[in-house]
């Protein structure tokens, strides 16, 4: 039997009609809003003013370095504005894999961009921009402040994850180390058997060093450089013998819907002006520079 | 009877749409992540990993703790807050609620302030010897931090629905207050305090910000399921999906057997 309706339950139901409605046209509004790539700021590309929105994958080692040159880069570029996602490489190539939306991605090695071209999501060639070294980050009340003390027991060491890169360059570090006859197998035994928690990032390393929670963790030269963590640690060189040297790569995604501007990112890197930048903030020049620069 | 009734009584055409918009929305990341974790062929091997055991090996351990701790404390707790008129324990009522607005990580960065090696609490501990960030410890104290607003809200609410009368009617009889709680009081407030078990235990198992602030990521040490699941995450998908599937399983077993004494209890007690 069909209940009486009432105007309440009538206005009801014209209500959930009303939202459904709306849901649908917000649905449909949304995919319909992103015009095809390319196609409304042609005019405006072909002459040389550069605008629009860059999206930039970076690694949580470049945090400081790359929000400066995402500033300057800005600034030289009125109508442009840039935002930077900064994380460990690894975890930003997930979401990279997974259909994030990014112009450019700049990893702290080549691996995880490497995975992104066999993925076939990288268009043309990455380029090398900086490079670094490792080194230990020990808490600046740790004493004495130098390797030998890093193995005694119930040290507290952090490294990053296996999978993040400095976690990739940390473990290479301690492998040299096992078998240099200036440490030794039973050093990095006593290392590893030290380490009491895996970051993930470097930056996360870092901080749990400058916290003090931690006495020492492995991270890149440039971490220990931010202010705060500056005033908390003080850095011990690796020995050149079992270092490695992490370089950044970047490159543009084959997603892009603005090449060109992303490309005048890339440009605005290598340049003296992107260079000194990141000098600054204590990076070194890439090992050799590759020779497709502008 | 009265179930029999068709959904419609009850909310009309919004009511329905609204139903299938939220069943929607809930259903379908989490079946989603049901058929990534079928299409995959390593989903057992995955599973099988040391990693994986000593993960899930750890949540049950450490939230179990967590869980008897929360108990413990919390139930004497929860029945002073609902009898009470005192205005400290009014404000201190308030107060209770706060981790459950308080961002996790925030909730481990104010556990390191406090019990840190460079702790209000932690400095002086770290002197006599004890250092609880980065061991399992922590793991529990993160879960307890953020766990034990929970229960204590759901407890505190199931011993408010016992009318006052009841208890003072049973002590007029020549029941001892101990014997008035323990066989008139916790009966009636049973099922709001399952209730209190399954979402503080669910928030204890699900941990993650307070965690790997407080008590850091170490296999076999601190590193729990939802741990272990984001460090999987780092190298694909694949490993981070079957441990997901297999928390949301272990989840939801424990929850429908909760739901199930929980009713159980609800019937018998009234």
């Amino acid at each position: 039997m069909k209940p009486p309706v009432y105007p309440i339950r009538l206005a009801g139901r014209c209500l959930a009609t009303v939202i459904v409605a709306i849901i649908l046209v917000a649905v449909l509004a949304g995919c319909a809003a992103d015009p095809p790539p390319g196609t409304i700021h042609k005019d405006k590309a072909a002459d040389r003013q550069l605008r629009g929105e860059l999206t930039v994958f970076a690694a949580a080692s470049l945090t400081q370095a790359f929000a400066e040159i995402a500033d300057d880069f800005e600034q030289a570029n009125p109508g442009t504005a840039v935002t930077v996602n900064f994380d460990g490489s690894q975890r930003l190539r997930t979401q990279l894999e997974h259909g994030a939306q990014a112009d450019l991605f700049a990893p702290a090695d080549r691996e995880h961009i490497d995975a992104l071209i066999r993925a076939g999501l990288i268009a043309g060639q990455p380029a090398d921009f900086a490079s670094t070294r490792m080194v230990f980050l020990v808490h600046k009340d740790f004493a004495p402040a130098d390797l030998p003390a890093l193995t005694a027991p119930g040290v507290k060491i952090v490294l990053a994850l296996p999978a993040a890169p400095a976690g990739r360059y940390s473990r290479t570090v301690i492998a040299r180390m096992r078998n240099n006859p200036q440490f030794g197998p039973a050093y990095a035994d006593n290392l590893l058997a030290n380490v009491v928690s895996t970051e993930a990032n470097v930056r996360s390393v870092a901080q749990k060093v400058a916290l003090g929670e931690a006495d020492a963790g492995i991270t890149y030269r440039t971490d220990a450089l931010p202010a705060y963590t500056a005033q908390r640690v003080k850095v011990l060189t690796i020995p050149e013998s079992v270092n490695v040297t992490a370089r950044y790569p970047i490159a543009i995604l084959r997603e892009s819907p603005q090449p060109q501007l992303a490309q005048a990112f890339i440009n605005f890197v290598l340049s003296p002006e992107g260079q000194a930048i990141l000098e600054r903030n204590g990076f070194d020049q890439p090992p050799s520079q590759p020779a497709n620069s502008p | 009877m009265r179930n029999l009734l068709p959904a419609s009584h009850y909310g009309g055409t919004l009511g329905a749409a609204a139903t299938a918009l939220y069943v929607l929305f809930i259903g379908l990341p989490v079946l989603a992540l049901l058929i990534k974790a079928a299409q995959q062929d390593s989903f057992i091997a995955s599973l099988s990993s040391p990693t994986a055991f000593q993960a899930l090996r750890l949540s049950l351990l450490t939230s179990i703790i967590s869980i008897i701790i929360v108990i413990a404390v919390g139930t004497p707790f929860a029945r002073l807050l609902a009898r009470s008129q005192s205005r400290l324990l009014r404000v201190i009522d308030h107060l209770v609620e706060l981790p459950i607005i308080l961002p996790p990580v925030v909730a481990g960065v104010a556990l390191l302030m406090a019990l840190g090696r460079q702790g209000i609490l932690g400095a002086p501990l770290s002197d006599l010897g004890i250092t609880l960030p980065f061991t399992t410890a922590a793991v529990i104290f993160a879960q307890i931090f953020v766990a034990a607003p929970f229960y204590i809200r759901a407890t505190k609410l199931g011993f408010q629905s016992v009318p006052r009368e009841y208890e003072e009617i049973s002590q007029t009889l020549g029941l001892s207050p101990w014997a008035t709680f323990r066989r008139l009081t916790l009966p009636l407030a049973a099922p709001s305090i399952l209730t209190g078990i399954a979402l503080a235990w669910a928030r204890a198992i699900s941990e993650f910000g307070a965690t790997i602030m407080f008590a850091g990521n170490l296999t076999g040490k601190t590193q729990t399921m939802p741990l272990a699941i984001m460090s999987a995450l780092e190298t694909g998908l694949d490993t981070a999906v079957a441990l997901a599937v297999l928390l949301l399983i272990g989840a939801l077993l424990v929850l429908t057997a909760l739901g199930l004494i929980t009713r159980r209890a609800r019937t018998a007690g009234l």
